[in-house]
């Protein structure tokens, strides 16, 4: 029986993300066990995904604070050595590493194993290495929204090439949903209201929207006496909800309709309690995930570094409101003078938005031009984001579905371009473009292609011309790619054949030639 | 003070014995003013600095015997610490502890207090017993943890190295076998101004730096001359310029700022006019960036400092007296007095051929800028053979016939050909006010120091600092008048063995004290006296080996690893183990692995304290 390790020792939502590769990985034998290594403040959610034979955790904090008042290297030496002895001693025909950290890949390599997929370490052992395909992967998430594939995708096609709609796993059990119950019970939450849950902490300042706009418009839920608040967190968020009902401005007898259960659930418990719930607002955090998994609705709120398309909810028909300026996505590290986006998505575009998921309606909302208002729309490569609103199709808009063309070819060297997955079908027919423009776009596409053909060092110099840009992700690819000599840079070539098909189809298409 | 007495000199040979390096710095110190040798009521000498008195006026032995006491009681010692007493004064607290069997340290920053000590009290006891330390470098590599004794007088004067040392102490930055210490290496960014005279000394500041160790990020805003030149020759009014130049500005500023963020650099210097906005310095500051400039400009004439020297961490200066005033008056704590330098690879003694003497040779020359009182005094200069070369100098004026290649600018290499081509070069200090020479001039400029590491001639103003840095009439000469000028021009022109003797000696003497190397060590030293929490090199200590054979008795797995580890030398630190398994080219071995994660979680440790 082939034991497949998945190293995932990231957070609650990469590992939700992992789980459709995971499942993949049992569909693609019954025989195939799967066994992850994980941070073990993860092993709950990793108990609950139906797909896992076997779990290995380490304790990364544990072991910091055992370390920490030590300076002798035998006594680290040892504490670490006693951690990790279990995993050297296993084999495992693959391992497959999505963590671009270097701690991720010396314990992928400590087991023997066939093959490693995903990040490995360099021969100098100094460095992390990528297969091909998440070379595609980081230099596209770098030049979001031209990346075209979310992250459970890029997981998924690493190991994966069923083309499937995927969905990510966390199950809940009966004791869970009874659990659920009786908060709801002891809420005195009836089954006639409808119950929006809140999750107003995120990991990043620079991700967060203002406590004092969630306030706002958690007051105007209220004024619907048929709405229940839940707000949800950990434990390090309580203090948040300290803030929110000092900025909240409604009746005592409205408040008692706010529900603070931030820091009182384990996460079994959440996620059976978002189960219930009629819609989650949150924003790019890993209750979203766990939120899509249990399948309850979602409106999330993209700001700063965060990209609907890399982390986008994976699920049918949500939305995302992302913020539109200039400088983002940002770099979550870079120095901000004045998180001026913060401010950018008002309660009241907030509010309209969820009335669209509470009413089930399909139409569309007034919002301004540094928002952009998305809805997820699955298919058999994955997830897409259908911008509303806008509906006219930009070059960047374009080049995503070129992109996407291109990461199939590369999933998949059998794939044929096919006209399936175009931009008629995502209800942008209108266009922005200029078919001259395209023309451009397609000559030089197939200028950096003849050159691929020939040597790398053509390509090298085409980079920073301007009228290359839309390619720098292939050419950052396709170079990187290069680097390994044992490497198949023609898939790379195909790939961009495939790519130039898509948008040579869609000029014939929409152009009078 | 009189260095010449025999208790001096008995302390002096004693201190030779125990610490030659130290004798050496007591040797070349300078006492400056305030300071006066009292005596007691029973006849002991007392040293007082302003109203302070360090000792008792009564009975400073007794008063010593108690400070003993006292501290003994409060802060006695055992076998795993060690006594520190912060300052010397003249001992009288010091002797008493060697009654106890106790043999303490002395941190002790100000050399010219020991030297005074030295003049007046014997301190063969000391010298002998204890090792004195100036600077909290030295501090390490001790087995022991320190408890600190403040001699109170001492630390009235010196009151932020004592709160810096307090804060290590508490630290425990210094003990056993940790060997944490203050970081050797620092990574430096050197932000240089977008153009001017002070362009290349950043770049000799930024070679020195690397010189000394440190990993240094030149930020070259030289590169923005060109378009900032055109901003300021745009046909706009003043306030839509000064619009534009803010916005420049800011860009360039970000783009530091930016930088920084990426590099996280210990430490940033600047110079002369980097173009580094307010806002930007406040952004380093949050972000825990020291930051430092060197002023090489003169305050009375470039006023911008006013504005932008509060922001800055540390201020050097080529200027003191009312200048530190004015810093003061501005809450600036930590200003120095820095002066320019030379740097001998770049203003270098040059084989000079016949074409190029022919070119850049000449018996008088000048190279700089055509300032007012230049062009007014070189126009008086009858020599003929007189060679101009730099810029900004007056077509109209009967000097022009003497200014080389119409004006234009000359490079740094042809400047130093220039040097070495000529007999006598012209060292005039520039001044916009006035056509006569400026007595009251105060700083020196670089080019005193290039023209004499380039074993050239110089005649050159005199201004109040050139003695700190040159003897007259054996490395230096000066003048006061133009009359002086004329005289020297016409005495030295025909004495070629009297100039080598003194270009020679300038030479010997710029290489000794006056290289970029030398003060960038200064102000580094400066920069991590007044702030050596921030230098914290929390690394070397973490994870050491302690016992390699019991190691490999438990592992022995790990023997090929420390083997070769210790066999290149290297400390047995998990950096340098790690470095080792990186090196080698195998399959991963677990044990291998885990010196691989150790190292990964060190810098996770460090990254989550940080």
């Amino acid at each position: 029986m082939p034991d497949i390790l998945v190293v995932q020792m990231a957070r609650l939502g990469d590992f939700l993300q992992t789980t459709p590769l995971l499942c993949g990985i049992k569909e693609m034998s019954p025989d195939n066990r799967v066994i992850v290594l994980i941070d073990s403040a993860n092993a709950e959610v990793a108990k609950k995904c139906g797909c896992v034979d076997e779990i290995i955790s380490i304790d990364v904090d544990s072991i910091l604070n055992e370390i920490s008042d030590k300076n002798n290297a035998e006594e680290v030496f040892n504490i670490i050595n006693k951690s990790c002895l279990s995993l050297s001693i296993r084999h495992f025909d693959d391992v497959i590493n999505l963590n671009y950290s270097k701690i991720a890949a010396i314990l992928s390599n400590m087991p023997e194993s066939g093959r490693i997929y995903g990040y490995t370490l360099v021969s100098s052992r100094n460095r992390l290495s990528k297969d091909s395909w998440f070379v595609y992967f980081n230099n596209m998430i770098k030049h979001s929204p031209l990346s075209p594939f979310n992250l459970v995708d890029y997981f998924y096609f690493l190991y994966c090439k069923k083309k499937k709609v995927k969905k990510l796993s966390f199950n809940l059990i009966k004791s869970d949903h009874d659990k659920a119950g009786l908060i709801f019970n002891e809420l005195n939450i009836g089954s006639d209201k409808k119950i929006i849950s809140i999750h107003p902490g995120i990991r990043h300042e620079k991700r967060s929207w203002p406590i004092e706009y969630y306030a706002e418009v958690i007051s105007k839920y209220l004024e619907n006496k048929n709405i229940e608040i839940i707000l949800t967190g950990s434990a390090e968020e309580r203090f948040l909800a300290d803030k929110l009902y000092s900025s909240i401005s409604v009746i005592d007898e409205d408040k008692s309709r706010i529900h603070d259960l931030i820091g009182k659930t384990t996460i079994s418990e959440t996620a059976a309690v978002l189960n219930k719930s009629d819609m989650l607002l949150c924003g790019d955090t890993g209750i979203m995930h766990l939120a899509t998994a249990v399948g309850v609705r979602i409106l999330a709120l993209f700001i700063g570094p965060a990209s609907v398309y890399n982390t986008g909810p994976y699920s049918e028909g949500d939305l995302v409101l992302q913020t539109n300026h200039d400088c983002g996505p940002c770099v979550e590290d870079m120095i901000c003078s004045d998180f001026g986006c913060r401010y950018t998505i008002t309660p009241e575009i907030v509010y309209n938005a969820s009335q669209m998921i509470l009413e089930d309606s399909q139409d569309d909302i007034t919002i301004t031009s540094n928002i952009k208002l998305f809805r997820s729309k699955m298919d058999h490569w994955g997830v897409r984001y259908i911008p509303l609103n806008n509906p006219a199709l930009d070059m960047k808009s374009l080049m995503n579905f070129c992109y996407r063309e291109i990461g199939k070819k590369i999933i998949s060297s059998d794939y044929n371009f096919s006209t399936e997955d175009n931009p008629h079908h995502n209800n942008q027919e209108s266009s922005l473009i200029d078919s001259e423009f395209i023309n451009g776009i397609i000559t030089s596409g197939k200028v950096i292609l003849n050159k691929a053909y020939i040597d790398t060092k053509w390509i090298s110099e085409d980079r920073l011309k301007s009228k290359n840009s839309f390619w720098t992700p292939w050419i950052d690819s396709y170079l990187e790619n290069c680097k390994y000599e044992t490497r198949n840079s023609h898939e790379y070539i195909y790939a961009l054949e495939t790519g130039l098909k898509l948008i040579d189809n869609y000029l014939s298409a929409n152009y009078e030639c | 003070m009189n260095a010449d007495n025999k208790i001096y000199s008995k302390n002096l040979n004693i201190l030779k014995q125990n610490q030659s390096e130290l004798a050496e710095k007591v040797e070349s110190c300078e006492v400056p003013g305030g300071f006066e040798v009292i005596h007691s009521k029973n006849g002991l000498p007392v040293l007082k600095e302003g109203n302070v008195s360090f000792h008792s006026i009564y009975d400073p032995v007794k008063d010593g015997e108690r400070f003993v006491d006292v501290n003994l009681k409060n802060n006695d010692c055992d076998d795993e610490s060690k006594i520190l007493y912060f300052g010397i004064g003249f001992g009288y607290h010091i002797k008493p502890v060697f009654k106890k069997n106790i043999l303490p340290v002395i941190f002790e920053p100000r050399i010219e207090i020991i030297k005074i000590a030295m003049e007046n009290v014997d301190l063969t006891e000391i010298f002998t017993q204890t090792r004195i330390i100036t600077e909290l470098n030295e501090l390490i590599n001790n087995d022991k943890k320190f408890i600190l004794w403040p001699h109170h007088p001492s630390v009235k004067n010196n009151i932020e190295i004592y709160e810096s040392l307090k804060k290590i102490i508490e630290n425990d930055v210094f003990t056993s076998n940790d060997r944490l210490a203050l970081k050797n290496k620092l990574n430096i960014t050197v932000v240089t101004p977008i153009y001017g005279g002070s362009l290349p000394v950043a770049k000799y500041c930024a070679r020195a730096l690397e010189e000394l160790g440190h990993k240094v990020d030149l930020w070259d805003a030289s590169v923005f001359a060109d378009p900032f030149e055109k901003l300021l020759n745009m046909n706009v009014d003043e306030a839509n310029k000064k619009i534009l130049y803010d916005l420049f500005q800011h860009l360039i500023s970000e783009m530091i700022v930016a930088s920084c963020a990426a590099e996280k650099p210990d430490l940033l210097i600047a110079l002369a006019q980097a173009p580094l906005s307010i806002k930007a310095l406040e952004r380093l500051k949050q972000a825990n960036i020291l930051t430092a400039f060197w002023f090489v400009e003169d305050y009375k004439h470039m006023e911008y400092w006013k504005s932008y020297a509060p922001f800055y961490d540390f201020y050097f200066t080529i200027q003191k007296g009312e200048f530190f005033d004015e810093l003061k008056n501005l809450d600036v704590e930590n200003y120095y007095y820095l002066p320019m330098a030379a740097d001998p690879e770049i203003h270098c003694v040059l084989d000079i051929s016949d074409n190029e003497k022919d070119e850049f040779g000449s018996k008088l020359s000048f190279m700089g800028a055509g300032y007012y009182n230049r062009q007014k005094i070189f126009s008086r200069i009858k020599n003929n053979d007189f060679k101009i070369w730099g810029n900004s100098w007056d077509p109209d004026s009967s000097i022009w016939k003497k200014v080389q290649r119409d004006g234009q600018r000359v490079t740094t290499e042809e400047t130093v050909k220039i040097f070495n081509s000529s007999a006598i070069n012209l060292n005039l200090h520039s001044y916009a006010y006035d056509d006569a020479i400026n007595t009251a001039g105060d700083f020196v400029n670089p080019r005193t120091f290039e023209i004499a590491s380039c074993g050239a001639f110089q005649l050159v103003d005199k201004r109040s600092n050139l003695k700190d840095h040159f003897v007259q009439g054996e490395e230096m000469i000066s003048f006061e008048t133009e009359e002086e000028l004329n005289r020297l021009i016409d005495y030295y022109i025909n004495k070629p063995e009297e100039r080598k003797r003194i270009q020679d000696n300038a030479r010997k003497r710029v290489l000794k004290d006056h290289t970029y190397l030398l003060r960038m060590k200064e102000m580094l030293c400066f920069i991590k006296e007044r702030k050596p929490e921030c230098f914290i090199d929390n690394t070397c200590s973490k994870f050491r080996v302690k016992d390699k054979n019991e190691f490999i008795r438990n592992f022995p797995e790990v023997e090929p690893v420390l083997n070769k580890t210790v066999n290149e030398n290297r400390d047995l630190n998990i950096d340098s183990i790690a470095d080792v398994v990186r090196s080698r080219q195998s399959d991963l071995k677990y044990h291998e692995a885990l010196f691989l994660l150790m190292d990964e979680f060190k810098n996770l440790f460090l990254e989550r304290s940080a």
